[in-house]
This record gives C-alpha cells, structure tokens and sequence, in this order.
C-alpha cells in the first residue's frame, strides 16, 4: 500500500514545490500511453454507441425538442475528446509507446501483482455479498418488556462476509475478526434501524 | 424587516439543543473521518448521505453541515502527527506541521491549523452571506439558454479543475456522467432513453448511489488492498491556539480564505486546489526570512493552506444554493441531501423554501464553533485512533456503503448501481480519469438536457444574431465555455 499512497503523497508535495497545478484530483494515480491508447477506443466506441441510440430515439415533435438531442451531441463530442486524447497521448509520447507491449503480456503482469490479485479478490467478495444480501428477505424479532430484538437477512449475511474480508485483509485471530464483525454490523444495525427509522437491506 | 424576523425564526430553531447536538455529532464524525488517512471529506459526506434519510429537512442540514465542516479540519490532525494527510487538501499541512512536530512543536501547530480553520470557515461565512444576494439576482435573469450554457460550463470547468494536467480525461469524464444522466424517461415527452427494455432503468439513475460508489467504495477498493502499517504519532503536547502569534498572519489569513472561498465556488475545484495555489501564492507573498522557514515548519503556511480549506466550505455553498451546480463534490452531497429534504435549490431557493438560506447560514457558523472546540477535545482520541490499522478500519466502510445506497429510495436495485459505479470508479481511477466532473454531470445532466431543448424551441424561427445579440448572458457565457475548452486543450496542454 505504502507504495501506491505514497506516490500519490510524494506527487503532491512534488508540484507544490514546484508551484505545478495538478487539479482537485490530480497526482493521485498516473496512466500510461497504452492505458491512455485503450481509453481513447473505449471512449469512441461509447460515444458511438450513444450516437446510434440517439438517433434511434426518434423524434415525436419537433427536431429541437428531440429526445435524443442532446445525447447526440455528447456522443459526438466524447468521440472528438477520444479523438483529442489519443492524439495528446501520441504527441507526448509517440505511438510506438502507445503501441508497445503485449495485451495478454499486460494482463499477466497485473494479475501477478499481489495488490491487484487482492483487489479482483476483494471486488468478488463484495460482488458476492451484495448479490446474496438482495435474495435475502428476513425479519426475526424477539420481543422482550424493555426492547424488541431484531435479527435480519442484513446481519446474518453481513456478519460473515465482513468476518471473511477482516480475515483476509487486517490478518487477526479468529475470534478477534468475528467479534470485531459482529459488534460493527449489529451496532450499524441498531444506530440505522432503531436510531434513525431507517429500513435495512434483507430486513423484508 | 421581514427578513430580520425570518432570521430569528430560522436562529430559534437552529439553537434548539437538539440541533446542536445533532450538528455536534456531525462534527465529531465529521473530524474523526477527516483525521483518519485514506478517508476523505466526500467519501464522509456521500455514505454519511444515508444516515440523514431518517432525519427531519433541518436536522439532516445541520447534520451535514456539521460533517463537511468537521471533515474538512479533520486532515490536519494526522497530516501534522503521523505525517500522513488525512484527507489530500491537508498535504501542505503535512510538510509544515509535520517537520514542527518532530520539533516538539506539533501542539503549536495543531492549535495553529485549528484557529486558521476557525478563521477560514469564518470568512467563507462571511463571503457566502455577502455574495447570495448578488448571485442570487444573477441567477434569476437567467433562462432556459443561460441555464444549459451555464451547466454545461459547470461540468466543462470541473473537468478541467479536477484532472489539472490532462482537462480532456476531465471532460470525458463529465460527458460520460452526461450520458448516465439521460438513462429513464425524458421530461418533455416520456420516451425511455438509454434504457434497453429494463423497467426499472425509466426512473432514470439516482445520483445518491454514484456518489456512494464512486467516493465509498472505488475507495475502499484502492486502499484495502494496499498493506501499510499504522502511523505512529509524534509527541503531540499541549495544544494551545495561538493567539498573539495569530494577529501577525492577519493578511495572510484575509488573503487565504478569499482564495478559498473564490475557489470554492468554482465547480470541480475544491479544498485541494483551495490549499495547494494559496500555500503557493503565501509562500512567494511571504517575508523573505519567513520564506526560508516555508516547507521546513511555518507556521504562516500552515495558516495559509488551513484557511483557504475551509473558506471552501463556504465558497462551495455559494453556487450550490443559488444555481444548482455543486462547487465540489463534496458540495454535490449537501445538494443531494438537500434535494432529498424537498429544498429546491437554485435561483428559486429564497421563494420556494423560504428561510433555508438563513438556517445554512446558521446552521455553517454553529457547525464553526463547534468545530473549533471539538477539534481541540479530539486530538487525544485521534491519537489512538491512528494506532488502528486501516485493514481494520476500511473493512467496516463495506455495510455503510450498502445500507446508504439502500435508504435513499429502499430500492435493491441503487445497493447493484453502487457496486457498478464502485467498479467503474475504481477502473476509471486506474486509467488516470477523475471522477468528481461524472457526479457533477450527472447531476446537471437533466438540467442541460430539459433547457437546451426549451432554448431550442424559443429560437426555431431565430437567427443566430439574434441569439447572440439579443442574449447578452447567453454570449458571455458561450465566451467563457469556449475559454475554458481553449484554456485546457492549448495552454495547459503546452505546460503539461
């Protein structure tokens, strides 16, 4: 990690000390000619694709009150800012970089980098939690003379993904993890649903 | 007369216990965020979005007001203690602070960004009070075709604010999030845009989700998976604000929050442009001897850059509430919690919520002096807090993310578009893109799109001199919109 936050940090201080605007955004994550290559296809492509809905929109009045107006108009500028990127990135830095490389090569080189295999990991696993979070649909309440306790789909889901990703990533005993899961999912649970009335996913 | 009674009124509800203490609870969480690395003030204000569903207009204001000034401070903390900027605007705060901790100074330094925090929000307030009414004017001579041109420049300058040296991947970016914003049923005559057949999509996409995606979890995804060990804090010692030393840094000061609040209110260019170009314009404008001390702990840089951060606060209000166009992202969450509360923000707020503008005002100046306090009372906590690794820490972000995408509208199908847009983010972050133009033009989208076509219509039989001439507003604003595309493609093009 050190090393990603690091240069963004390192970046920063850079063009303060050289008095460089990076933008509101900017000096955190640096690109590349092939990535700024593959950008400017994607981007075309997309700006084309909106220009081929725009124009299947139809247009049941007027051509100024078109619904596909405006849509047309940005799918045409982003296939010019495409157009803008590739030939910026080609300028800086000649099309042979651009062009350097193999795909699959690139593709190997990131996936055995352990940062990004832990990245992909950690999307599946939140890709996972979210798709079983939305089939689940339960509500068990225990009541008791002073309070109702309450047991839904959210916590029995959550509580055992969030155990996982803690066990994973902070490396923690396996009692540490699963209190640590328990103790913040049921608190989120409690300040959300009793503290501010508001219903939880997979609480039916 | 009826305004001064409609101060009072608005006063009498914002001094309830009960709002301060919701504003307190804001602030705290608000500084706690702020201080904690890898959690930035959007990311506090868009998850912090949800919990306010359940709250009333005013105290879902109060509370975010409380959270976006509490998170802006926040980055100080552990930028001058740990060394490592709580939240990116705080960098200058870094160097300086950093370097008079290992001094044994880091007391002096965080009683410093406090009291130039304090003065900061101060004359962000100040500004903000004192330009609405002028913007507010403005704003109401401007019709279908100034609104269309004007959001488009909304969107234009943000890109170019947001990426710095690459504007382009800024407008693509925004012009992408345009695209975004036309998916559902179109306004003027219902046809189903963008929408491939799916029912669900004719609601069209609902900005509150994106912005948790975006600024929640493409977060989570960046620096969970990068191993750091926790930050180990220097001596922190007393911390006194210093007062005397203060009135010395009075025109740096005065100078470093219009700075801010200028920035601030310029769409996509938030507390990181506000700190970076005031510490740069302080630094050429100090003293020479000051100037020798400046990267290795001043204390006038530190007033330089905290101050100009948070007169962001108040210079993002500024065309938040009187036009509709966030000046930042974080800005875009207040707007979202407002939209959610029924406030209708824009030219009309004055007439269609009458007295809301008073209880911003209100509501910002108690979220300042609860700041100032709460920021003193939680250095010690803070301090604890850094001891906690952020593989703990980011792991328990996961369920916020999905229960605030959730409680805007209760519908399963925002926690999916959350986790698209989180995705998306984090794709768009590695190919060097920014994200704030997206949110931003996704929230200007319908607003572009609804007015560009009623402008069409009302010039169908006009030439274009006609349009130019007789729409002052209109050509200025074309001027500065092609300014702003010449500005990025030519002139920061050559610098880059």
């Amino acid at each position: 990690m050190a090393e990603g936050q690091k240069s963004g940090i390192e970046a920063d201080i850079e063009s303060l000390e050289k008095g460089v605007f990076t933008g509101e955004e900017g000096g955190d994550e640096r690109s590349t000619p092939r990535k700024d290559f593959i950008a400017s296809i994607a981007v075309a492509a997309l700006g084309i694709f909106a220009m081929i809905l725009s124009v299947r929109l139809g247009n049941p009045e007027s051509i100024f009150t078109a619904p596909g107006v405006l849509p047309f108009i940005t799918g045409a500028s982003l296939v010019a800012m495409a157009a803008g990127l590739f030939l910026k990135t080609k300028r800086r830095y000649g099309l042979d970089e651009m062009l350097a490389g193999d795909s699959l090569r690139a593709v190997g080189n990131y996936l055995s980098d352990p940062e990004a295999r832990r990245t992909l990991m950690l999307m599946l696993v939140i890709f996972a939690y979210v798709m079983i979070l939305g089939q689940v649909d339960l509500d068990w309440r225990f009541k008791t003379e002073v309070y109702t306790f309450r047991f839904s789909g959210f916590e029995l889901i959550s509580i055992p993904f969030i155990f996982f990703i803690l066990r994973f990533f902070w490396r923690s005993t396996l009692l540490n993890c699963f209190l640590v899961a328990t103790g913040i999912v049921v608190f989120l649970a409690v300040v959300f649903r009793d503290g501010f009335q508001i219903l939880l996913p997979g609480a039916g | 007369m009826f305004e001064l009674q409609e101060v009072l009124t608005q006063a009498a509800i914002a001094f309830q216990p009960w709002m301060i203490f919701v504003c307190l609870i804001g602030v705290t969480l608000g500084i706690l965020w702020g201080a904690m690395p890898g959690l930035s003030t959007t990311m506090a204000m868009a998850l912090l979005i949800g919990l306010s569903v359940g709250m009333s207009q005013h105290v879902a204001i109060m509370f975010m007001l409380g959270v976006y000034t509490g998170s802006v401070f926040g980055g100080a903390i552990s930028a001058v203690l740990i060394n490592i900027p709580g939240t990116p605007d705080a960098v200058p705060t870094m160097i300086e602070g950093h370097a008079l901790a290992k001094r044994g100074e880091g007391g002096l330094a965080l009683g410093t960004a406090i009291m130039g925090s304090f003065m900061g929000n101060w004359i962000g307030i100040v500004l903000l009070i004192a330009f609405i009414p002028a913007l507010l004017f403005l704003a109401l001579q401007f019709r279908s075709w100034e609104m269309f041109l004007l959001s488009m420049w909304g969107i234009a300058i943000c890109g170019s604010m947001a990426a710095g040296d690459m504007p382009i991947k800024g407008w693509i970016s925004g012009w992408i999030g345009l695209l975004i914003s036309f998916v559902g049923l179109d306004a003027i005559h219902g046809v189903p845009r963008f929408t491939f057949g799916v029912r669900i999509l004719e609601d069209g996409i609902s900005y509150i989700p994106l912005l948790i995606g975006l600024f929640g979890l493409t977060e989570i995804l960046k620096v969970l998976p990068q191993y750091s060990p926790p930050g180990i804090p220097s001596e922190v010692g007393k911390v006194v604000p210093p007062l005397r030393k203060l009135i010395g840094y009075t025109r740096t000061a005065v100078r470093s929050g219009i700075v801010g609040t200028i920035i601030g209110a310029i769409p996509g260019a938030g507390a990181n442009v506000a700190s970076f170009l005031s510490y740069d314009i302080g630094r050429r404008r100090a003293k020479p001897e000051e100037r020798k001390k400046w990267g290795k702990g001043s204390y006038e840089a530190i007033v330089s850059a905290e101050v100009a951060n948070n007169a962001n606060v108040g210079g993002s209000m500024l065309p938040t509430l009187t036009l509709g166009i966030p000046g930042n992202a974080a800005a875009a969450a207040i707007l979202a919690a407002l939209e959610m509360k029924n406030v209708v923000v824009g030219p009309t707020i004055q007439t269609e919520n009458p007295g809301i503008i008073f209880f911003i005002y209100i509501g910002l100046i108690i979220a300042n002096f609860l700041m100032y306090f709460m920021a003193i009372a939680l250095i010690k906590p803070c301090v604890k807090l850094f001891s906690l690794p952020r593989t703990l820490l980011m792991p328990l972000i996961i369920p916020i993310c999905v229960m605030g995408a959730f409680a805007v509208s209760l519908n399963y199908f925002d926690v999916y578009l959350m986790f698209i847009a989180g995705i998306a983010g984090y794709v768009l972050h590695r190919f060097g893109f920014p994200l704030a133009p997206m949110v931003l033009a996704v929230i200007l989208g319908p607003l572009a799109d609804e007015n560009l076509r009623r402008a069409l219509l009302v010039f169908e039989d006009r030439s274009f001199w006609w349009i130019i001439s007789e729409r002052p507003i209109g050509t200025i604003l074309i001027v500065i919109v092609l300014y702003t595309f010449y500005d990025g493609i030519f002139r920061r093009g050559k610098t880059a």
